[in-house]
């Protein structure tokens, strides 16, 4: 079956349209075995067929958990750990992206656990849009792109949905809890800083320039951050007027 | 000059007094629990931009995109029934038409409605689910059962 399916978008991912998903995703990879194997691993996860992401590799082969990084470009997505292996295991074991398996949770789940995943699936759009001031990308593709298509895409609503249902009937509830209660903290602030970005590299580009970007600040190390520190100090005093009337002005802004 | 308009102070009298009568809740001006026919859902849809038809409410409420309406009988002799829906559905029409601007799909519509709290059916969200994934490998699942495991020879074509 997976293999099937594999074959067929081996066979038809060649759109018209450049920006089509699966045809950016499987740009990615610059051989055919590549792509099949990177397509073979999604369909596998997908069918509830269990996948070895451990399993030896011939030489000159990515392994298989390097294959997904580089798709999901992990690299920029600073917060997940640089060796998936034991993640992706643990997603195939448990069955967490099977949608036959999906399926049966959401048929048998009761009015009071669909409310609770439709409070969750609030918190998506914050989530994306956290994820897109925060810099990051998934794969090729931007998270603000995400969440624009994610909007209007009910059947995308549907899946998060179903997914978060799934997360909860394997046990992973209290894990989400954190995450959305961490996306409900530091939205607010995001997007103010975001606002405060914008209008500083409307109205004052020269200083504008010397602020690094929010998802970048996490990276520093403390000397790193004292030095950063300092030189906002010197920038401040070199433009204190034209800072003070941007705060006069913008008084929203100040946390 | 009092803040208060002594016309809605009189009207609100007049409703709680009769609200203590009739049972019905006058707190927010008009009769909470009153009816709307369809002319009055039309004009409100109007009001909002939105043109929609008595037969379009009628496909709605047999979508069960909105409950079905009270069939009241004619007040004057050879007068023909009327429908009568509650008075809350007004927002509830306002969303579909809102919706279906944004995507012409009775079951997107009805799972953008359940997701904003109206009363929607559950098992009509979980067929509209199981409708978009009616390819999905369910069916399957018995020849999967023999293939539960990586087989690398098989990989490569």
């Amino acid at each position: 079956m997976a293999e099937e399916q594999t074959e067929t978008l081996m066979r038809h991912h060649r759109t018209r349209n450049q920006f089509n998903v699966s045809r950016v995703f499987l740009r990615l990879f610059r051989t055919p075995d590549e792509r099949f194997r990177f397509l073979y691993i999604q369909m596998s996860l997908l069918h509830d067929i269990r996948y070895e992401f451990q399993t030896q590799q011939e030489n000159e082969e990515l392994p298989q958990a390097e294959i997904f990084s580089q798709a999901l470009n992990v690299k920029a997505l600073r917060f997940l750990p640089d060796d998936l292996t034991h993640d992706l295991e643990e997603m195939s074991s448990r069955r967490l992206l099977s949608i036959t398996r999906m399926n049966v949770t959401l048929e048998a789940a009761t009015e009071e656990e669909m409310a609770r995943a439709r409070t969750r699936l609030e918190i998506m759009l914050p989530l994306l849009e956290c994820l897109d001031i925060l810099g990051y990308r998934f794969g090729p593709v931007s998270f603000a792109f995400f969440s624009q298509h994610y909007k209007t895409n009910a059947l995308a609503q549907a899946l998060f949905l179903v997914f978060f249902l799934h997360l909860e009937a394997k046990g992973y509830s209290q894990g989400m809890e954190q995450v959305f209660e961490a996306v409900r903290m530091s939205w607010p602030l995001l997007k103010r800083g975001k606002a405060m970005h914008n209008a500083l590299a409307q109205e004052l580009p020269h200083v504008s320039k010397e602020l690094i970007d929010v998802g970048h600040a996490s990276e520093l190390t403390k000397e790193e951050v004292e030095v950063y520190k300092g030189r906002l100090r010197e920038v401040y005093a070199q433009n204190k007027e034209d800072l003070d009337a941007f705060w006069q002005r913008h008084p929203e802004q100040i946390l | 000059m009092p803040p208060f308009h002594i016309n809605a102070v009189f009207h609100n009298s007049v409703g709680i007094i009769a609200g203590c009568f009739w049972g019905h809740d006058t707190s927010r001006g008009r009769l909470y629990n009153e009816i709307m026919n369809e002319d009055e859902l039309i004009a409100l849809a109007a009001r909002e931009g939105y043109v929609i038809s008595p037969r379009q409410l009628e496909r709605w409420h047999k979508a069960d995109l909105i409950p079905r309406p009270e069939v009241i009988p004619p007040l004057t002799f050879g007068g023909g029934n009327r429908s009568a829906y509650p008075y809350h559905i007004g927002p509830q029409v306002l969303a579909i038409c809102r919706y279906l601007e944004q995507k012409r799909n009775i079951d997107a519509v009805r799972f953008w409605l359940w997701l904003e709290g109206y009363q929607i059916t559950l098992s009509l969200i979980k067929k509209a689910y199981a409708v978009w994934f009616r390819r999905s490998p369910g069916t399957f699942r018995a020849r999967l059962r023999n293939d539960t495991t990586w087989q690398r020879s098989r990989l490569k074509p």
